[in-house]
């Protein structure tokens, strides 16, 4: 076929190019930024800036939507670690991605599941793309005391929240000048 | 087959990157600004239909390749997503169904300049927006739908104590259309919203967009070529939230002048909606009417469920939506009932006899120790049409170890009437270890009224070798056929062969 014949050298080149500019971006050390700026409304209409609600907490930010399976499985041990850590400096935030004309279940959905961490609504997705272009949800970002970003979580695989809590325990032991702290929370 | 140099060479560079991400990073520098993005390669090939030569074969290699870039400094942002994209087969053997096949090569997919302060935000370049709950507007991606098709232009919004104030304008393409004709539309829309915050969590607003829309075939009138037809759409909305503090309550009254080369057509869009929480329960009632209201760029409120397909533009009817954790030992229920019937009788021009639609679904989550389960049903009667849909979903989960589960999914759509019946089921069979990845085996099975029947059988695997990469891989087949997330559906194409994606954040 002449499409096979003019497609393989040209794949070929693409993936060799590509794989050679992978190399050299992993290469590089990883080096934490400022934490995700974005401002969104929560359900009852509030406007919420992340930037603004740090105040040296550790913030887990996950995007989620009604129609996720795996969303719905995390969403109970997201409520978990809230109640567990809330008090010793662990915000947790929602951020609902389903379109404006499902708005008005959104919020009965959230009181079926019993979630009181911060619950904020992403109907255009501009936030949802800039930092997750492509398909996957839960998508979720991890951001330490001092507002960098500590770890990025995409999808959910049942386990992922044991990860999740052993990263958590150690970011709240740790204090805004980076050393450790005795922690409360036991890993179970 | 001998391999060639470049894929030994890619082999093992490829090998190279992973292990070295793989490794523990160097603790992390606080900055001020931050740099991150993606690069996504896809290769697929589809070689699914009758006997290779044979009508209706279709055989494509693709290659897509995608590149995010961002920069945040302050409330600043800027951004820029590039893709590249391949295909090996002459466009006019391409299958329409695949959105993707109407692009090809280098394409510039988002650009912008973001600004974000608590007075006032402003994007120039690419973004999605909607007004409200997207009776006057919505241009969203989805990405279970691959429905990626931005406003380029510029919007902007002033948020006062009590007011907030937006206004846009930009060109995009609608996907749906593009699909159905084989090419790009350019579309033009504008239009502003304004939300006044009342005392006692009252709000009150309008919105009003005004679209010039590229008509498929350009006609002549008199001696004047119209090429665009263009849609005005207003709406008023007010509603509540926390009432009392168990009530939320939301409306919004609409009409749209659809004026075409020969015609106005005008139409309406009104919503209700009331949700109440008592106890353990929320309930949620909803009344639509919309009559003539669909446009390209609107999607109006529908609480139905999302793995569905509902009619926008002639509908009108309640619908009542309960759902509970009654006994507290992890039971979650939720049920809904709705009753709809179309503006349009046999007596109206061009009308039908009624399509008078009654529709329930039901469903249970329930976890007891390490098994997880959900199922649900859903049913949906055309009585006019004689046309029953169901769609059972199912999901049986059981925890292994620490970080391991086994999942069983079910997925069947069945459609029947008096001349026909379709029926599509998915199933799969997967192992999942956190966090390194899961391996699923896949049926299908699609029958069209028992004289055509194919099988289906894949293998998945996503392997995760740290956060920052997946890799997944799938041999095998797809029925393909109407899938729906969000609201939102689309006809994806059938699929034999194989599909690789490797994903890397940085």
């Amino acid at each position: 076929m002449i499409g096979s014949r003019r497609f393989t050298p040209i794949f070929s080149r693409v993936v060799f190019i590509a794989s050679i500019a992978m190399l050299v971006l992993t290469t590089i050390p990883a080096e934490a930024g400022a934490p995700p700026f974005f401002r969104l409304q929560d359900l009852e209409g509030n406007w919420f800036s992340l930037s603004e609600n740090l105040d040296g907490e550790v913030v887990y930010v996950s995007f989620w939507a009604t129609w996720c399976v795996p969303c719905r499985r995390e969403m109970p041990h997201l409520q978990a670690l809230h109640e567990e850590f809330a008090d010793q400096g662990l915000t947790i935030i929602g951020i609902n991605t389903d379109p404006p004309g499902t708005t008005s279940k959104i919020k009965p959905f959230v009181n079926r599941y019993k979630i009181t961490y911060e619950t904020l609504l992403d109907p255009d997705n501009n936030v949802l793309d800039k930092y997750n272009p492509t398909r996957e949800l839960p998508y979720a970002v991890l951001v330490d005391r001092n507002g960098n970003v500590a770890e990025i979580f995409p999808g959910y695989r049942k386990g992922d929240e044991v990860l999740l809590r052993e990263k958590i325990v150690e970011l709240l032991g740790e204090t805004s000048d980076g050393s450790q702290e005795a922690a409360t929370g036991e890993t179970k | 087959m001998k391999p060639s140099r470049h894929t030994l060479l890619t082999s093992v560079i490829l090998a190279l990157a992973v292990s070295v991400s793989a490794q523990e990073s160097e603790e992390p520098k606080t900055k001020n600004y931050r740099i991150f993005g993606q690069l996504t390669t896809l290769f697929e090939r589809n070689q699914t239909g009758p006997e290779p030569n044979q009508p209706n074969r279709l055989e494509y290699s693709k290659l897509n390749q995608l590149a995010s870039f961002n920069i945040e400094w302050k409330k600043i942002s800027i951004g820029a997503q590039a893709e590249y994209l391949y295909w090996s087969v002459p466009e006019e053997n391409r299958d329409r169904l695949d959105f993707d096949r109407l692009r090809e090569g280098f394409e510039l997919r988002r650009y912008f300049l973001d600004y974000q302060s608590d007075l006032f935000s402003g994007r120039l370049g690419t973004y999605f927006a909607s007004f409200g709950r997207g009776m006057t507007l919505y241009v969203q991606k989805n990405d279970a739908l691959q429905f990626d098709e931005p406003i380029h232009g510029a919007t902007a919004r002033i948020n006062l104590k009590h007011f907030d104030i937006s206004a846009l304008w930009g060109n995009v393409t609608e996907p749906v259309q593009q699909a159905q004709f084989g090419r790009e539309f350019s579309d033009e829309v504008m239009g502003g919203r304004i939300r006044a915050n009342l005392p006692l969590d009252l709000y009150l607003g309008g919105s009003a967009v005004r679209s010039e829309l590229e008509r498929p075939f350009p006609v002549m009138v008199g001696d004047r070529l119209v090429t665009n037809d263009t849609v005005e759409v207003w709406a008023a909305e007010a509603g509540g939230t926390s009432l009392w503090g168990v009530l939320d309550l939301a409306g919004e009254f609409s009409e749209i002048k659809k004026t075409e080369p020969n015609r106005v057509k005008e139409g309406h869009g009104r919503y209700l909606s009331a949700a109440a929480y008592v106890g353990p329960l929320s309930i949620l009632a909803e009344y639509k009417d919309y009559y003539n209201f669909a446009y390209r760029y609107n999607l109006p409120p529908n609480a139905g469920r999302a793995n569905e397909a509902y009619e926008h533009n002639d509908v009108k009817g309640p619908r009542l939506l309960v759902s509970a954790d009654f006994w507290n030992i992890g039971s979650l229920f939720h049920a809904s009932y709705a009753e709809f019937d179309t503006h349009k009788t046999a007596t109206s021009p061009g009308g039908t006899a009624g399509d008078h639609q009654r529709e329930w679904y039901a469903g249970i989550e329930q976890t007891i120790g390490r098994v997880y389960f959900e199922g649900s049903f859903f049913d949906r009667d055309y009585t006019d049409r004689g046309l029953d849909e169901t769609h059972v979903l199912a999901d049986f989960h059981v925890t292994v170890g620490k970080r391991g589960e086994i999942i069983l999914g079910y997925d069947q759509r069945l459609e029947e009437s008096d001349y026909a019946s379709f029926e599509v089921t998915r199933s799969f069979l997967a192992y999942s270890i956190s966090p390194w990845g899961t391996v699923s085996m896949r049926y299908s099975y699609e029958d069209r009224s028992g004289f055509d029947k194919d099988d289906f059988w894949g293998v998945e695997i996503q392997y995760l070798p740290k956060p920052t990469l997946i890799v997944t891989v799938f041999a095998g087949g797809d029925p393909g056929g109407l899938v729906c997330a969000g609201g939102q559906c689309r006809q994806e194409p059938r699929f034999e062969g194989f599909r690789a994606n490797f994903t890397w954040r940085f």
